[in-house]
């Protein structure tokens, strides 16, 4: 640690936050984390993976003030986001270029490390928690496609879905249950609507988190990936 | 601080970390008291020693940057960092929002049979899936499952260590096959369409 941060982490510390919260002293620590020199090729691609995560969740959120997860109310409700409200077309297209992106970018990612063989011992966990990461990136985006209940994102599911059937004794009873009955209606819009706004931006905090910990642990360790 | 080379490297070993240190932007001096094994680093913020396995080479010392520049902190260094690539890519998506808005399709119609529409990302699997006839497809979606779980414990699999000349080769051998697939996926994912 530099003199100069050494300096403010005493400052924090003893500052009013700093005796009772310890808060100010943790982001003054965490501030001084060392990281590799002159990140070169795709190794800053995690900091832009987290700068599409967060326009993805400002955004989504944005949208959510207006839709409704039923199959009449979702796709009137688009509508009137994209004619009525301001900017909502542009959000909408914000939001839908930024998952596009951030998908490339967790692939491009993946790619990088497999290259520069960045998962070997001692890192096949982080390897492994960066895999769920590419699947549940996967998951976010499939699962978004249906929610504006038009026929491209439901022909586009629908297909989605249909892969399933391909997959010999638990495809097709997985298929039924992703749809939440035998053919496409409101149970699967409640169901993918519950998974993209409820269940997958934890899961992607949470996987995410842990591939950072670990990554910023073996880091220390002087092992940069 | 003091990196440590296992005491069979040779000199071309040691000259080959010397250069890759110097390219990091360090002063690197073989110390030669101990005969070659050991180099000293001057202008590492960090004083504690690093050992290297085998052979290393220019990627083995760059994974090590860290370690032996000091690295830089998070504030400011990191963030500017970020701010910098930020900016070009809040560009982008702003140019790609406004120029290509994505298209909203007509009302669904549950009862109508719509045309066969595949994301980008399923198109390689949906391309391997129709290459197979309809009562073999279970093999199609055989070799995506085998793929995936072959993706979630490739590190367990690929042992190969780069400080000796045959993990060298396995290790360029899977970076080549790695490279085949990626431009397989490219291709189908550019060319192939429903």
């Amino acid at each position: 640690m530099s003199g100069e941060n050494r300096k403010k982490l005493r400052r924090a510390r003893n500052s009013f936050f700093g005796t009772r919260h310890r808060i100010a002293s943790f982001f003054i620590s965490a501030a001084d984390t060392r990281i590799p020199p002159r990140l070169g090729g795709l190794r800053w691609m995690p900091a832009a993976i987290v700068l599409l995560f967060a326009l993805q969740l400002f955004t989504g959120i944005l949208l959510s003030l207006y839709y409704y997860p039923e199959p009449e109310q979702a796709y009137h409700s688009t509508r009137f986001l994209l004619g009525e409200v301001s900017s909502g077309w542009l959000t909408r297209s914000i939001h839908h270029w930024a998952g596009e992106l951030l998908l490339l970018a967790v692939i491009l990612h993946v790619a990088g490390v497999f290259f520069r063989r960045a998962y070997v011992a001692p890192r096949e966990y982080e390897w492994v928690a960066g895999a769920f990461l590419l699947l549940a990136v996967f998951v976010f985006r499939f699962t978004g496609r249906l929610l504006p209940w038009d026929t491209i994102g439901y022909e586009a599911t629908r297909h989605g879905l249909g892969m399933f059937k391909t997959v010999p004794v638990i495809g097709p009873v997985m298929a039924t249950w992703l749809r939440g009955g035998e053919d496409m209606g409101p149970n699967t819009l409640s169901r993918f609507f519950t998974t993209h706004v409820l269940i997958m931006p934890w899961c992607v905090v949470f996987v995410g988190g842990l591939h950072f910990y670990l990554g910023r642990r073996h880091a220390q360790e002087g092992e940069d990936s | 601080m003091i990196v440590l080379l296992e005491p069979d490297a040779g000199p071309e070993t040691v000259r080959e970390v010397v250069r890759a240190i110097q390219e990091l932007g360090l002063k690197a001096i073989p110390l030669r008291e101990a005969k070659g094994n050991a180099i000293e680093v001057r202008g590492a913020e960090r004083g504690r020693a690093l050992e290297l396995r085998g052979k290393p080479g220019v990627q083995e010392i760059l994974t090590r940057r860290t370690a032996l520049t000091g690295g830089e902190p998070v504030w400011p260094h990191g963030a500017l960092r970020l701010a910098i690539m930020a900016v070009p890519l809040l560009v982008i998506i702003l140019l790609l929002s406004v120029l290509f808005p994505p298209a909203l399709g007509d009302a669904v119609d549950p009862a109508a049979d719509g045309a066969r529409v595949v994301e980008w990302y399923l198109r390689p699997v949906t391309a391997l899936l129709d290459s197979f006839p309809t009562d073999a497809s279970f093999v199609g979606s055989l070799i995506i499952a085998l793929y995936w779980i072959l993706f979630f414990v490739w590190p367990f699999v690929d042992r190969a260590d780069p400080g000796t000349p045959r993990g060298r080769k396995t290790a360029l051998a899977i970076r080549v096959m790695g490279a085949a697939v990626i431009v397989l996926v490219v291709v189908l994912v550019l060319v192939w369409r429903p």
